[in-house]
């Protein structure tokens, strides 16, 4: 039996140009992520121990939960590190949770059309992130550099997020492309 | 937005992110309590007018139950804590 790696944007993107404009949706395909929950009493220590994991980053969703995200070279060892966490349940999200990266200039504007997130820089720094309403379906928000925004979606819902913030996004001419 | 609720966990959102549970104020029986009580605890609300406390879900959010107590005419907000927080504090 064979399983076929398929992106579920992958027909969606097929007629994308080739060129990225100013304001630009990366959709890259080598993401990993993870759910993490503590146990009760353990938030203090998990967070202690996902903060020391190189090159992964860990996403706030609620109480006692993150996202943890990383590229999939990566992520055997970032794997292994999670499952060492003593008070953590960790689950394998690489096929469940699909990233969108967003950049440029007009990155921010155009997130505030569809997100009720507080957007704005006191209150939502570099490296911040939170779970949200974003393009009507759930998803995390994190912002990882002064005008990029990866968010992170359910898999089933990501051709409904992909179509809605292109359209939002004509006005600023976004273009969109997958990336490694 | 109409209605801004401030999630102990996600900050200030609006209602759209979260779902509404219902009366937050019935308490359930014991396994063992009468049936009425059962029923009263299952069917029977009141339906005031003014300052109510509800069960709120954060459902694109933080996931947490809230309780939120508000004013159903005036739609003043009074409080939002996490359900699970406040019954510890409580117990
Ligand atoms: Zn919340």
């Amino acid at each position: 039996m064979n399983f076929v790696l398929r992106h579920p944007v992958e027909e969606l993107l097929a007629a994308a140009p080739a060129e990225p404009a100013l304001n630009h949706l990366s959709v890259p395909r080598n993401r990993a992520s993870w759910s993490v929950l503590a146990h009760k009493g353990s938030e203090a220590t998990v967070v202690q121990a996902l903060a020391a994991i190189e090159g992964a980053s860990v996403r706030f969703c609620g109480p006692e939960e993150w996202l943890v995200v990383t590229n999939r070279d990566g992520a055997g060892a970032v794997a292994s590190a999670l499952a060492a966490i003593p008070g953590a349940s960790v689950v394998e999200q690489g096929d469940g949770r699909t990233v969108f990266s967003l950049a440029g200039p007009d990155s921010r504007a155009l997130l505030a059309k569809c997100t009720a997130l507080d957007l704005h820089p006191d209150a939502f720094a570099i490296g911040r992130s939170a779970n949200a309403l974003v393009c009507h379906v759930g998803g995390n928000v994190a912002r990882v550099a002064r005008d990029t925004y990866e968010i992170t979606v359910m898999r089933s819902f990501a051709a409904s997020f992909f179509s809605e913030i292109c359209l939002l996004g004509r006005e600023f001419g976004l273009s969109a492309g997958f990336a490694d | 937005m109409a209605s801004l609720i401030s999630c102990p966990h996600c900050g200030v959102r609006p209602k759209e992110e979260f779902t509404i549970r219902g009366d937050a104020t019935p308490v359930r029986p014991g396994p063992d309590a009468p049936e009425e009580a059962w029923f009263a605890y299952v069917y029977l609300r009141e339906n005031p007018k003014g300052r109510i406390r509800e069960s709120w879900h954060h459902t694109s959010g933080c996931r947490r139950f809230l309780i939120v107590e508000r004013d159903n005419v005036t739609h003043e907000v009074y409080s939002v804590v996490d359900a699970a927080q406040a019954k510890e504090a409580a117990e």
